[in-house]
């Protein structure tokens, strides 16, 4: 017995590896795809839901968020109170009659105040 | 674009598809890849419910891994056929490691309308004879010769060389021929 016989030829070999390759029998079973379909859908990410768009914000809500929201305009509104009361403490400094000589004078004398070149208004009156 | 007539639609462009929720991609990759996966780890285990759990638990850590999955880094098949031939690899140590030396007979009967009674016989002979072989044999002999990867993938499945795929598949060709010799007249191979 020579080894062509001992063996089996490598053309038949080949040829029952391509029936192999064709066999039914290696096919998935309905049961198997449906089961592997079951297992892809329940670990599957969900497709993001477009997201509904945030309610759109107000120029005084722009304001808010540049100059650093609530706490900020809190100190905004505390700072402007102190500006107004030191305005007012100091007009013995700023208008020597005080300010009621201001709300009280006439018109001129409160230009004059404002601005040196209305003193000739004064001047004239007096 | 209806899926499934756009079979040039490569199966990491449906991964990543079937990370974003597209459930046509979960079909397509399904009907795509279980044939294969299922065919490698039949012919790996000789056992049809064994290969169906091994091709099932390999597909769903394909699902698991998708929205990682880095699209033009690895071939999807290859990365698949790596995960089979390791669960194969594990399922064999188990068996002989309990002493379940007898690989099952294969056990499918049914003939398919083209098959003849000697094409089955031939059929099951040949996955009794695989069934032989050492482990890495049989992976290489059934991923180059039945599924017909080239060698440079085998090689990457099995992570070894190409010359140790050559080695492995014309070693593993060599113990089939001689394993099948006995039954040559059986199976109606007379000539030679």
């Amino acid at each position: 017995m020579n080894m062509a016989d001992k063996y089996m030829q490598d053309h038949d070999l080949d040829a029952l590896f391509a029936a192999a390759a064709r066999d039914t029998a290696q096919d998935p079973s309905a049961d198997l795809l449906a089961r592997v379909l079951a297992d892809a859908e329940a670990v599957q990410p969900k497709a993001m839901p477009i997201e509904a768009s945030a309610p759109r914000r107000g120029m005084f809500d722009g304001i808010l968020a540049v100059i650093g929201g609530w706490p900020s305009l809190g100190g905004l509104a505390a700072a402007t109170v102190a500006g107004v009361w030191i305005g007012f403490s100091a007009t013995p400094t700023v208008l020597p009659d005080g300010l009621a000589s201001l709300v009280g004078q006439s018109d001129t004398e409160y230009l004059a105040y404002l601005d040196t070149s209305y003193a000739y208004l004064e001047e004239d009156v007096q | 674009m209806p899926l499934d007539a756009e079979t040039e639609v490569g199966d990491d462009a449906l991964l990543v598809l079937y990370a974003n929720g597209d459930d046509r991609a979960a079909r397509v990759l399904t009907l795509r890849l279980t044939p294969r996966v299922f065919a490698q780890a039949f012919r790996m285990l000789g056992d049809r419910a064994e290969a169906e759990d091994v091709a099932q638990e390999a597909l769903m850590r394909l699902w698991k891994i998708a929205p990682e999955w880095r699209q033009g880094e690895a071939k999807v098949t290859t990365w698949l056929y790596r995960v089979v031939a390791n669960l194969c690899t594990d399922r064999l140590r188990k068996r002989r490691s309990v002493g379940i030396d007898e690989i099952p007979e294969p056990e499918d009967d049914a003939i398919g309308p083209a098959e003849t009674l000697q094409d089955k016989a031939r059929l099951n002979a040949l996955q009794a004879a695989l069934n032989e072989l050492p482990d890495r044999q049989r992976q290489a002999v059934v991923l180059r010769h039945i599924e017909g990867l080239a060698n440079p993938e085998i090689a990457e499945v099995m992570e070894i060389s190409v010359e140790a795929v050559e080695s492995l598949t014309a070693r593993g060709k060599r113990a089939l021929a001689a394993g099948l010799a006995g039954r040559k007249e059986e199976l109606g191979y007379e000539h030679g």
